[in-house]
């Protein structure tokens, strides 16, 4: 599904030019569930950026479903973004105007849905993510769980066949962020691909391979399954 | 998709309720002035439009390039329109416009109504549509009149009026008996003719005797071209009726030194369009005209104050954008196109500046409600506010507000990197150039606005405290409804208050100093030859006591004396220039014979020029006759400080008995005077308002600049504090910034403003002169103003609590 090469990012300031991504290459099939570690600044959540289409590469090649998005436009990749990838934040990133119903519609809207049809369908995702009673809460009136709840319910509400999660347990408590590891984990067993970025060797444990970065560049793989 | 965008726009606006309500007040000020200007220049522009003819009708003037200056004049002799009917090819029909009366008497009841008297050809030329009667040829018969349905109501009440007799004085003639032959359809404000009745010119007083007199001048003149005539044709046809009927006016201009204008013309006849008449009220004298000039300095005004609200609201915008940046982030990487944020964005820019919209649009119809009922009536401005061109107007300055407005912040925020804004790193940046400029820019309108208010109130002070030449002090000036009977009444006034130890002097004028009560001003000029030169003066018609009464020393002579009523010659007091036109070196006793027809001037005093007109003019030449027939409209009477209300009250209750029944309008020269100068003070009052709604709108935007700024640098703030800065140290940190700004801004709005104002001054003869010191007065207000604004919050940032600060991070 994803196959990138000899991939590049550099950030520069007017003095100072830091390589994110070195040359990095690796392989990701449909269906797998994979775990990206490393520690802080070595191009982890860059490389979650440009498999998610949000960023571009400096270089090297990436390869989505077989069509190299490289030199993708904006909206080239907003296109394929709002119908191929879901992400999960580990700040949940829900709308603050929005109520819990809304916010896992939005990419509904963004993808033409009619109306009822997005009715029915985050009616069934809330549900199946046990958040409907709260439908017509805001976030604010959450707790940590329940947010990062509606936040995977909006990532898989247009069934996406990836879902990128950037250390989604990181602002939750232990049995909070296991239920959410379940979710994840419910979700790759019917079918969606999943790279997470995390720090936590439990949340790891959940995934097929392991992919362990330093400097921007891959250092080992642990195949768990 | 745009039910989400509203949903979303209405939540976010409740949600920043501080800037909500500044974003909002700012929009209801900028909108509600917007409104009231659009619909002022709306009125203005509304004027005439209604006569079908209008392309096809012009007012005639004459243009004489004499050796000191081209003269412009907008009277013109009873021959003047007939010859050009006759003799101008291009021309239609013309007619004469004099004004004919103000007196309307039915079976003893005397009512105030105002006759214009014209041809048989006006009602054919302007489209004042006939309620009732002859719709066909009024005004065939000299003895027809015609009413607007308003004095019809008035002098008959419920009876038909079509057929009755009335009686009415027109021009000096005694009460003649008409019959009403038609009622005109009540017509707006916005027409510059205006009357309540109208009447054949042969009807005035002096027709029968000046019907051939092409140089007693009094009365205005329309003509309207046939269907394929253009003005130019006309103008060049005019010239050739002029030379024919007036060679002698030719050879006197050049003897006098005249100098053809760009077109070649000494002196011609040009035609102003109606479509023009209302701008042009210098040539019109109409009295109702506003300068196309005036109007678009009202219009800039309210752009400029719209600016100021647009700039607030793209400032806070701007600055919020960056609180909103993780909603626009989150957005676009769900699948958001940067065109759908941008509609998203700008749709919740849009709701707030329709809300304000709204809220402008009834305020204004309550405010023009109320100005109506203030005025008694004016323009139909509730009326205008729904027809459909105004509100199409309206509504473009709402999509035009909501374009300047929420155009750029949305489009910047749309275009936010998705990583840098889910990262946190997009901030407001301390220094940005847009804002920095809108900035300046604000306060460059409201410092142009302070300087503009100062300097025409000190133009208006100026002007009203200017000696006239006169000493306008303690004297009153009461206007007599029988101008015919106003010899008489002076005369009965002198004899009663001879006895009253507050009444002076009592004397008379046909025209007023000032503006009165009766709202009435008037000008007569006339122009003949006296042994091979051109003698032009004003002239009025006075009474005796006249030097007296007005407290003007004479150069030579004495005052017109009560006795002089005996005999039949013109007494005149001739002012300097007027005299100097004789080319005699003593005039005082001679006795001049100015118009065959009429008895010699004996001219008994030479006074210096003094301002019988506003300073707004230059002091012209001008000669007081006395004679015992000409009516007098005015009677002047002088008292002092002591007397004064006691006076003013003594003349109420002799004009009750000489005038019964009649309203008495006696009022303070001094008070008159000020009223020429109602322009002046009216401007300044709208630049007072307009400089107040300036920097009030630019000091909320500032304050909500300076309280995000805060915001941004509470940490930095908090460090300092720990590190050991004090309070007036972190204040002044926080507040040089913007008060650089407002310094440039100053620095900018310093030429400007002096430019402005010099060249609005130029219009003036008599003017203030432009010192530094009004300049550095206004800069220093702004100033203060604005360091006032910014340290209130400044002050509170810094003494804040630095532990508080610092663990907010």
């Amino acid at each position: 599904m994803i196959k990138i090469t000899n991939l590049e990012k550099y950030y520069r300031t007017e003095e100072v030019e830091t390589v994110a991504l070195n040359k990095l290459s690796f392989e990701i099939k449909e269906g797998e569930f994979v775990a990206i570690m490393g520690p802080s600044g070595c191009g982890k959540s860059t490389l979650l950026n440009i498999v998610g289409l949000l960023d571009d590469a400096d270089g090297g090649s990436f390869m989505f479903n077989g069509i190299e998005v490289a030199g993708f436009n904006e909206r080239k990749r907003a296109d394929l973004r709002k119908h191929n990838i879901g992400f999960v934040f580990q700040s949940f990133n829900l709308i603050d105007e929005l109520t819990v119903f809304e916010n896992v519609e939005l990419p509904l809207i963004y993808t033409g849905v009619k109306a009822a049809d997005r009715k029915t369908r985050v009616e069934e995702v809330l549900d199946k993510m046990q958040i409907m009673h709260r439908r017509n809460h805001y976030p604010q009136q959450l707790s940590g769980g329940q947010q990062q709840r509606v936040a995977v319910a909006r990532a898989v509400v247009n069934k996406p066949k990836l879902i990128l999660a950037d250390e989604p347990t990181g602002n939750l408590d232990s049995s909070n962020g296991n239920e959410v590891m379940q979710l994840l984990t419910d979700l790759n067993e019917q079918g969606t691909t999943i790279i997470m970025v995390t720090h936590s060797e439990h949340d790891a444990k959940y995934s097929h391979r392991i992919i362990r970065m330093l400097d921007g560049q891959t250092v080992t793989e642990n195949i768990l399954v | 998709m745009l039910k989400n965008y509203i949903k979303i726009a209405w939540r976010s606006l409740f949600k920043n309720k501080f800037h909500t309500g500044i974003n909002l007040a700012g929009l209801f000020i900028g909108f509600t002035i917007g409104i009231m200007v659009l619909l002022a220049v709306y009125g203005q522009f509304s004027y005439d439009k209604s006569h079908a003819n209008r392309k096809k009708i012009f007012q005639a003037y004459q243009v004489f390039n004499r050796e000191s200056g081209s003269q412009i004049g907008n009277v013109f002799g009873y021959p003047a329109a007939p010859m050009f009917k006759a003799e101008v090819p291009a021309i239609d029909k013309a007619t004469r416009y004099l004004y004919g009366s103000n007196l309307v008497v039915y079976k003893e009841k005397e009512v105030d109504i105002s006759t214009m008297l014209v041809d048989e050809d006006f009602l054919q030329m302007f489209s004042f549509p006939v309620a009732k009667g002859n719709a066909a040829n009024p005004l065939t018969n000299l003895t027809d009149v015609v009413l607007t349905e308003a004095a019809a109501k008035r002098i008959f009440g419920n009876e038909d009026p079509i057929g009755k007799t009335i009686q009415s004085p027109y021009s000096g003639s005694k009460l003649k008996e008409m019959t009403v032959v038609a009622v005109l359809k009540n017509f707006p404000n916005n027409s510059s003719l205006r009357f309540d009745a109208l009447a054949r010119i042969e009807n005035a007083g002096s027709y029968a005797s000046e019907k051939n007199n092409w140089d007693n001048q009094h009365h205005a003149v329309f003509v309207m071209l046939k269907e394929n005539a253009t003005q130019e044709q006309a103008e060049k046809q005019l010239i050739v009726c002029n030379k024919k009927n007036l060679p002698g006016w030719y050879e006197s201009l050049k003897r006098e030194g005249a100098k053809p204008d760009n077109r070649g013309d000494i002196f011609a006849t040009r035609l102003l369009s109606l479509t023009e008449l209302h701008f042009s009220p210098r040539i019109s004298g109409l009295g109702n005209g506003v300068n196309k000039a005036e109007i678009y300095v009202i219009l800039l005004v309210g752009l400029l104050i719209i600016l100021i609200a647009c700039f607030n609201f793209v400032n806070i915008n701007l600055a919020n954008a960056f609180t909103r940046s993780r909603e626009i982030g989150v957005r676009k990487c769900l699948g958001a196109a940067k065109e759908g944020l941008f509609a998203q964005l700008w749709s919740e820019s849009f709701l707030l500046c329709f809300v304000a919209f709204v809220l402008s649009m009834l305020f204004a119809k309550v405010l023009v409600a109320v100005i109506q009922q203030q005025t008694g009536g004016g323009m139909p401005l509730a009326e205008m506010m729904l027809e459909p061109a105004f509100l199409l107007l309206a509504f473009s300055l709402l999509l035009f507000v909501s374009f300047i407005a929420g155009g750029y912040p949305s489009w910047l925020m749309s275009k936010f990197q998705v990583v840098e804004t889910l990262k946190g790193k997009v901030t407001l940046k301390r220094k940005s150039f847009i804002r920095s400029a809108l900035i300046v820019v604000q306060f460059v309108i409201a410092c142009i606005m302070i300087s503009c208010t100062f300097i025409i109130y000190q133009q208006f002070k100026h002007l009203q405290t200017a000696d006239l030449g006169l000493n306008q002090e303690y004297l009153i000036s009461i206007p007599f409804h029988k101008p015919e009977n106003g010899r008489k009444n002076i005369e009965k006034l002198r004899t009663r208050l001879a006895s009253n130890p507050g009444v002076l002097s009592v004397s008379g004028s046909h025209i007023n100093v000032g503006v009165g009560l009766d709202g009435s001003s008037a000008k007569l000029t006339n122009s003949f030859g006296y042994k091979g030169a051109n003698v032009t003066t004003n002239i009025n018609f006075v009474d005796a006591d006249f030097l007296q009464t007005f407290g003007i020393k004479p150069i030579e002579g004495n005052d017109i004396d009560v006795s002089y009523a005996a005999d039949t010659l013109q007494h005149v007091i001739l002012t300097e220039s007027s005299a100097k036109q004789f080319n005699e070196k003593q005039l005082i006793g001679q006795h001049i014979l100015v118009d065959s027809g009429a008895p010699a001037w004996n001219i008994v005093a030479v006074i210096p020029d003094f301002h019988m007109y506003s300073l707004r003019e230059k002091k012209e030449p001008l000669a007081m006759i006395y004679t015992k027939n000409t009516p007098v409209r005015y009677c002047f009477i002088r008292t002092n400080a002591q007397n004064r209300e006691a006076v003013m009250d003594a003349l109420q209750r002799e004009m009750a008995l000489l005038e019964p029944g009649r309203e008495f309008k006696g009022s303070f020269v001094d008070e008159n005077v000020e009223n020429w100068y109602k322009q002046e003070k009216m401007m300044s009052f709208l630049f007072s308002i307009a400089a107040i709604i300036s920097i009030v709108l630019s000091c909320l935007g500032l304050l909500a600049m300076v309280l995000l700024i805060i915001q941004q640098r509470v940490k930095e703030i908090g460090v300092r504090k720990v590190l050991g800065a004090d309070v007036p140290t972190l204040s002044f940190l926080i507040s040089k910034d913007f008060l650089k700004l407002v310094l440039i801004a100053v620095l900018i709005a310093t030429p400007i403003s002096w430019l402005a104002m010099s060249k609005w001054l130029e219009s003036f003869p008599y003017r203030v002169k432009l010192e530094w010191w009004m300049f550095v007065l206004v800069a220093l207000t702004a100033i203060i103003i604005a360091f006032v604004t910014i340290s209130f919050n400044t002050v509170r940032a810094a003494t804040q609590n630095p532990v508080k600060s610092l663990r907010t991070e």
